[in-house]
């Protein structure tokens, strides 16, 4: 479960507002709850992100824990005030069974 | 340390008082009520009403599936953001950590079981202030 996925699961659009940066992330996730049962009755196990990750050249921009209450395939929003100049953009999950993905973008100056 | 230890001794005496699962939530994230959960995340510390922390949320959700939801954070120096639904098996639904780097509004979207109220509190380290929503949901998200 800890090995990569083939294709990206995270999808990240960014819009410039002068210096500030608007970040939405899309995240590709079942968000399951654990108490959803399948058409056969049975119990579908808990399948959910614990920790998305928001790091602008290593430095801790938002960090989210999140439960079995997040939507499926989440969505995060924020703004970063003030990019610097080049940077480069670094969004990471990792769910309550060890998978995990991110992704790096480079941000170039405005 | 002081803390620490009043808290502890805080806890007991609410534990005696309390029938046979009354310990508290290992996890935030357990499915237990609002009450426990936020006292989960913030012991016995007391929250405020502020007007400085806004919900952007649709009063009437038609799919408790998926509820867009936006906090504004008018506040310098806030730390996390920790948001909960009332109705919700697991009433703490997400909790962020801010930086300074990052501007006044976060959004995400949840799942909402029913009918309640979507609660965000704010840490700013000193204080705890707090802004409920009530959402109608049509249709239960399944949370």
């Amino acid at each position: 479960m800890n090995a990569p996925r083939d294709a990206g699961t995270i999808r990240v659009r960014m819009t410039r507002a002068g210096a500030d940066l608007e970040v939405r992330a899309l995240i590709e996730h079942p968000m399951e709850t654990g108490r959803r049962k399948d058409e056969t009755g049975a119990v579908v196990p808990a399948r959910y992100i614990e920790t998305v990750s928001c790091t602008l050249d290593g430095e801790a921009v938002l960090t989210a824990d999140w439960g079995p209450g997040v939507a499926r395939n989440p969505s995060l929003s924020f703004t970063i005030r003030n990019i610097p100049g080049p940077s480069v953009l670094r969004i990471g999950w990792r769910d309550n069974q060890g998978d995990r993905d991110d992704v790096a973008i480079g941000i170039p100056a405005t | 340390m002081r803390r620490r230890l009043l808290l502890g001794a805080a806890a007991s005496s609410a534990l005696a008082a309390l029938p046979v699962r009354g310990a508290p939530p290992a996890s935030a994230f357990a499915e237990t009520g609002l009450a426990q959960a936020l006292r989960a995340c913030f012991g016995d510390r007391p929250l405020r009403e502020t007007d400085h922390v806004q919900i952007d949320i649709a009063p009437v959700a038609e799919d408790g599936a998926i509820v867009p939801v936006q906090v504004r954070i008018d506040l310098p120096g806030a730390r996390t953001l920790a948001l909960f639904s009332d109705r919700n098996p697991v009433p703490l639904l997400a909790r962020f950590h801010l930086s300074a780097r990052l501007g006044t509004q976060v959004g995400t979207r949840i799942k909402l079981a029913e009918s309640g109220t979507v609660v965000a509190v704010v840490d700013t380290g000193s204080e705890l202030l707090v802004t409920r929503r009530p959402v109608a949901v049509t249709h239960g998200g399944c949370a």
